[in-house]
């Protein structure tokens, strides 16, 4: 125990390289979305 | 006489003769818990319960554990099969008012950054000798997140989620302890007392709180697969919630469901704390780790805020980034009180809310990363 696990140490290196960016990517398209979708207007009523 | 010969009285003092050391720690660690939740009040549905699991987990030859145990039987029916977390996000999405993060859909971005604690803990956590799902495991602690670490942890380390789940709530229920001091220690006193106006933002319709639950759903499934079971359960909580039509079933999710799944899963996770598992210095690296992860998480919300300032004119309260943590509503409340204490009339509540769903939405899409890059 407390003996580094450099396998998991590269892995753990390649999610944080991936993983990051990816979920910036995700959030920044949900913030276009979320853009997008706030300018839906309510339905008029009877149509 | 016979009878009596024939008894055998040691089994009578088994409970007393077979309690070890290990166990007398965790009992002890069990009313320490329960202590927290009742005069502290810190996350008392939660610690209580857990509490109370130690106790009848660790009592030797206690019949609540075990094969026919029914700590045991809850364990496995709602933890290992990940039912419990996602009844639990069903209930959190019926009581999430998207409304500030649809109003300023920027603030996803707060949410985004404050989960890098997560990653940058599994790195320590490898450097520590920790396996490289243990420590995905661990690091998602940082998300701040109960549902999502126990729903982690259930799939990647089956074996510490008594630990890691004890972690994080106990740090979740620690955050206005934890935040400020980091908050302080990376912001200037100017920088805490900016304002930010709030105009009421972009006018919110009835029709976008009902299509933005369904979109998300299809949106983050389609990118993240392995987000769906977590991020479908509170979106669908939400839409409950928000079509207006269900009322009945969104009141039920938001206090019967909640109410009784959160009993049920704090005492099964109690029932999980052995104390051959927790009294080990693997938990003590747990918790120091899972500490760093909310820390980290704080720093690099603030520090992101204060990098985007650098090319803004009208500048953002720093703090906000750690608003952008999963524990809701605590972070939010943090930031806005820290705000009120440099000026007494800035009001962050809103702004700091929406930076904290946003990072609901942000710590289950890690999650979901987690698992997916991870195998």
């Amino acid at each position: 125990m407390f003996s580094p696990d450099w396998e998991a140490f590269r892995q753990a290196i390649a999610v944080f390289i991936v993983a990051l960016p990816f979920m910036f990517g995700v959030l920044a398209l949900f913030t276009l979305i979320t853009m997008g979708l706030s300018s839906l207007k309510e339905p008029k009523k009877g149509s | 006489m016979n009878l009596l010969a024939q008894m055998n009285f040691s089994d009578l003092l088994m409970g007393i003769t077979g309690l070890t050391v290990q166990q007398v720690a965790v009992i002890l660690i069990g009313c320490g818990l329960i202590w927290l939740a009742i005069v502290k009040q810190y996350e008392p549905l939660l610690l209580a319960p857990i509490g109370f699991g130690a106790i009848l987990a660790n009592l030797p030859f206690s019949s609540a554990v075990g094969d026919a145990g029914w700590l045991t039987l809850l364990e496995k029916a709602g933890i290992s099969t990940e039912l419990f977390p996602v009844l639990i996000f069903i209930a959190v999405g019926a009581m999430c008012d998207f409304t500030p993060l649809l109003s300023m859909p920027s603030m996803m971005f707060f949410g985004a950054a404050a989960q890098f604690g997560i990653f940058a803990t599994i790195i320590v956590a490898t450097l520590l000798g920790f396996p490289i799902k243990e420590a995905a495991a661990i690091g998602i602690i940082g998300a701040a997140d109960g549902p999502t670490t126990i729903y982690v942890s259930s799939l990647f380390a089956p074996r510490l989620l008594g630990p890691l789940a004890v972690c994080a709530y106990t740090y979740m229920s620690l955050v206005p302890i934890i935040q400020p001091p980091v908050i302080r220690l990376l912001t200037t006193k100017n920088e805490r007392a900016i304002r930010m106006t709030y105009t009421g933002g972009r006018p919110v319709s009835r029709m976008t709180k009902i299509v933005f639950p369904i979109v998300v759903t299809i949106i983050a499934g389609l990118l993240v697969p392995s987000s769906v079971a977590l991020i479908g359960a509170l979106m669908f909580g939400n839409l409950i919630r928000e079509c207006g039509v269900m009322e009945k079933l969104s009141k039920a999710a938001q206090n019967e469901l909640s109410n009784l799944v959160t009993l049920l899963i704090g005492i099964a996770i109690g029932g999980t704390m052995d104390a051959s598992i927790f009294m080990t210095w693997q938990t003590l690296g747990i918790l120091a780790l899972g500490l760093a992860a909310f820390i980290l998480d704080t720093a690099f919300g603030v520090l992101f805020v204060k990098l985007i300032n650098l090319f803004k004119k009208e500048k953002i309260n720093p703090m906000l980034g750690a608003a952008g943590i999963s524990a809701f509503p605590m972070a939010a409340r943090i930031v806005a009180k820290m705000a009120q204490e440099e000026d007494p009339g800035n009001y962050l509540i809103m702004h700091a809310v929406g930076a904290n769903v946003a990072g609901q939405i942000a710590s289950i899409m890690a999650g979901g990363l987690v698992l997916a890059l991870i195998h």
